[in-house]
């Protein structure tokens, strides 16, 4: 229940922000740059959310960084793009439209006012360009190299990645062939605090908060809203330093908390039985859902998830939690395939990571199962002394934790896989691979892969697996979060269940209804509406009048 | 190379710091991220210790084979990760000080290779003398511990 007015308020501000990702903390950016008081908490220990672990690349239609890549945009290919795509089952359609209009508006906006300074990459592709309206690279954009000792002590209280080394994605688009990567380059970086992708983006636009002088406390979860006689939003009761904290909100509070995706109930009530395996950080367990549902809000995209295939390196632990991370690029590796417990392919490996998962969910009504869970990365040994997969690295002894034998059907029986199932699919993938063709997924016969929007021939992803030891990686169901949640209108408020708002109350990010549906249009489609919405949160927010802060009994 | 150094005054003889040290199984749990170590023979054991860098931590297995056994001074070490590009070499050396008290010195290299070799350097290199020094810090209460209990 939300919880009751307090006879003292401990703080009283004007815009309180729930939360430390891309959203929140453009959202207190802009809530302080209109004119309001500003308290940012947040739960973790850490600042940086979901985006401090992200590659931290937006997704920004019509950026002006796009004419350096050679590319043009306007607002009819991205909308022409954006609603072939959400199959008119997203949350709100005119929202698309918001996005469109003020998603580089944003970018902008940030890049001339605070430390952020972004590019767009001169490779990644919109993930179904061959759609009009689709690019074939610009729209993902991403930070440049970070300095964090500009965040004197805040420096080491901000989320990065457990696995992304100091690199940026253009750096990294050399990755198929490791030996092109500069690790001296990112020896130098991680020597000298240099952050890239999601910690960059974290660390600029938190050091635009510190410039400005607002406040951020950490370890401080928001637990329950505050509200007045009218349902209207006037602050939050959170926990610091032990005890509770209530903080009064004269214009408004942000949910800016992430999703759920950690939250068992949650997920098993809103998601059927998938996402086992999430790829955020583990505090994303819906209290800012939680909360909005305690409000009344009207919920929305419930059902979606921002799925990724997750892989997980049991000797390593990130937060207190065994390391998953996106596994959607190793079965598309030349001598390496997805298989099902039947020993089966199911799905063009090259799929969306975001695609890949709902395969996931196909079921059998005779056999009664779902035949595609779970799911294998067979790979050779050709495959893995040439790439890095997940941990390893090529050339290094396989790692205990990977299941290995000297043929396919000694591996199949160590994993549980069909033997026969998968000795009959690797030779038949062996032969079509062997001729560049892939007739089952028609693998490869497109640009390669969901990210790269270049031409390149399919030898680039098919090739047989012929050379012993043979791998099995389980190929697991993860998430990089949750999507769903309240619904928002074009001003970021959190709408109620009788078509009215909840006044006082804002939604960015994860938390809300996510504004593409059931589709990920691109590299940082996670991002680049989180900060958007983010942005217009905080601009709303802060231009509502400031109102006397009711005292209970 | 990332090094680790260390030096501690142990309030304790040199016969007690030997007698501490010279059996793993006391000071094994000691050891910042022990998980467990097995002896394989009087040369040679492995252990498992999980390493921590900000927010992410990895277990990782070393064959340990000892190089040099000179009672009551000093034991030295190569080490080498079971299933991670990572080897290196250690020493603990023992020398009498004044007023009946050990001089303790604990060194620790390390040298990841492969690919990610000098990345994965920069990371450890300011990490290292840190857990060194944690480590000789602990062992040296803990031997004052027990020389003290065998005292009386």
């Amino acid at each position: 229940m939300p919880a009751k007015i307090p006879a003292k308020w401990d703080r009283e501000v004007d815009v309180v922000v729930l939360g430390s990702g891309g959203a929140g903390l453009v959202a207190a950016t802009l809530a302080h740059d209109g004119g309001a008081e500003t308290l940012l908490l947040e739960k973790a220990p850490l600042i940086g959310g979901t985006t401090g672990v992200s590659g931290g690349m937006p997704w920004i239609p019509r950026n002006k960084h796009m004419a350096a890549v050679g590319v043009d945009d306007s607002r009819e290919d991205a909308l022409t793009y954006l609603r072939r795509l959400t199959l008119g089952i997203e949350p709100d359609s005119s929202l698309l439209e918001v996005y469109v209009d003020t998603a580089h508006e944003m970018i902008d906006y940030l890049e001339d006012h605070t430390p952020l300074r972004m590019f767009s990459t001169s490779w990644f592709a919109d993930y179904y360009h061959q759609f009009p309206g689709g690019k074939q690279r610009g729209r993902s954009i991403e930070n440049h190299p970070f300095d964090a000792k500009q965040l004197g002590e805040w420096a080491q209280r901000l989320r990065i990645s457990p696995i992304y080394p100091p690199i940026t994605m253009e750096e990294g688009s050399v990755a198929s062939d490791p030996s092109q990567i500069n690790f001296a380059l990112l020896a130098e970086r991680a020597q000298n605090d240099i952050r890239t992708m999601g910690g960059a983006l974290v660390a600029s636009l938190f050091k635009g908060l510190l410039d400005r002088g607002v406040e951020a406390l950490t370890e401080a979860p928001a637990r329950e809203l505050v509200l007045d006689g009218d349902g209207a939003v006037v602050g939050v009761l959170a926990e610091h330093e032990g005890g509770d904290l209530y903080v009064g909100a004269r214009r408004g509070v942000i949910l800016a908390t992430g999703g759920y995706e950690w939250n068992r109930e949650l997920v098993s009530t809103f998601l059927r039985q998938g996402l086992t395996h999430p790829l955020s950080p583990p505090y994303n367990d819906g209290d800012g859902l939680v909360m909005a549902m305690e409000a009344g809000a009207a919920l929305g995209n419930m059902g979606q998830a921002w799925w990724s295939p997750a892989v997980v390196d049991p000797t390593m632990e990130f937060e207190g939690h065994p390391l998953a991370h996106t596994g959607s690029g190793i079965p598309t590796l030349p001598g390496a395939m997805l298989v099902n417990s039947k020993g089966k392919r199911f799905v063009n490996e090259c799929t969306t990571y975001m695609d890949l998962p709902k395969t996931f969910y196909t079921f059998d009504p005779v056999a009664q199962e779902h035949p595609n869970y779970p799911s294998w990365a067979i790979f050779d040994d050709a495959c893995k002394s040439t790439n890095i997969i997940f941990t390893m690295m090529p050339g290094e002894p396989a790692p205990d934790w990977l299941d290995q034998a000297p043929t396919i059907r000694e591996l199949a029986e160590k994993v549980g896989i069909d033997p026969d199932g998968l000795d009959e699919q690797v030779s038949r993938f062996n032969r079509f691979a062997a001729e560049g063709v892939d007739p089952d997924f028609q693998r490869g016969a497109r640009a390669y892969g969901p990210h790269t929007g270049g031409d390149y021939d399919a030898t680039r992803t098919l090739s047989p697996l012929e050379t012993p030891p043979f791998y099995a990686l389980p190929i697991l169901w993860g998430a990089l979060g949750t999507n769903g949640g309240p619904r928002t209108d074009a001003n970021a408020r959190v709408k109620n269940h009788r078509g009215g708002l909840i006044e006082g109350l804002f939604a960015a990010g994860n938390v809300a209804a996510g504004v593409f549906g059931p589709t990920y249009p691109g590299g940082g489609a996670t991002l680049g509406p989180a900060m958007t919405f983010g942005y217009i949160a905080g601009k709303a927010a802060a231009v509502r009048p400031s109102r006397d802060l009711p005292s209970g009994g | 190379m990332a090094v680790g150094e260390a030096v501690r005054e142990v309030g304790a003889p040199i016969e007690a710091v030997w007698r501490f040290t010279s059996d793993m199984d006391n000071w094994a749990p000691l050891v910042t991220g022990y998980q467990s170590h097995e002896r394989l023979s009087d040369d040679e054991s492995l252990w498992t210790l999980k390493g921590q860098i900000g927010q992410l931590s990895k277990a990782v297995t070393f064959h340990v084979r000892i190089t040099e056994w000179d009672e009551p001074s000093k034991v030295a070490f190569t080490l080498e990760a079971t299933n991670d590009n990572v080897a290196g070499s250690g020493a603990f050396s023992a020398a009498p000080a004044d007023g009946g008290a050990t001089s303790m010195h604990v060194h620790l290299e390390l040298v990841p290779g492969g690919f990610q070799g000098p990345m994965v350097n920069a990371l450890l290199a300011p990490v290292l003398p840190k857990v060194c020094d944690e480590f000789a810090g602990t062992l040296a209460a803990a031997i004052e511990e027990s020389h003290r209990a065998a005292s009386g």
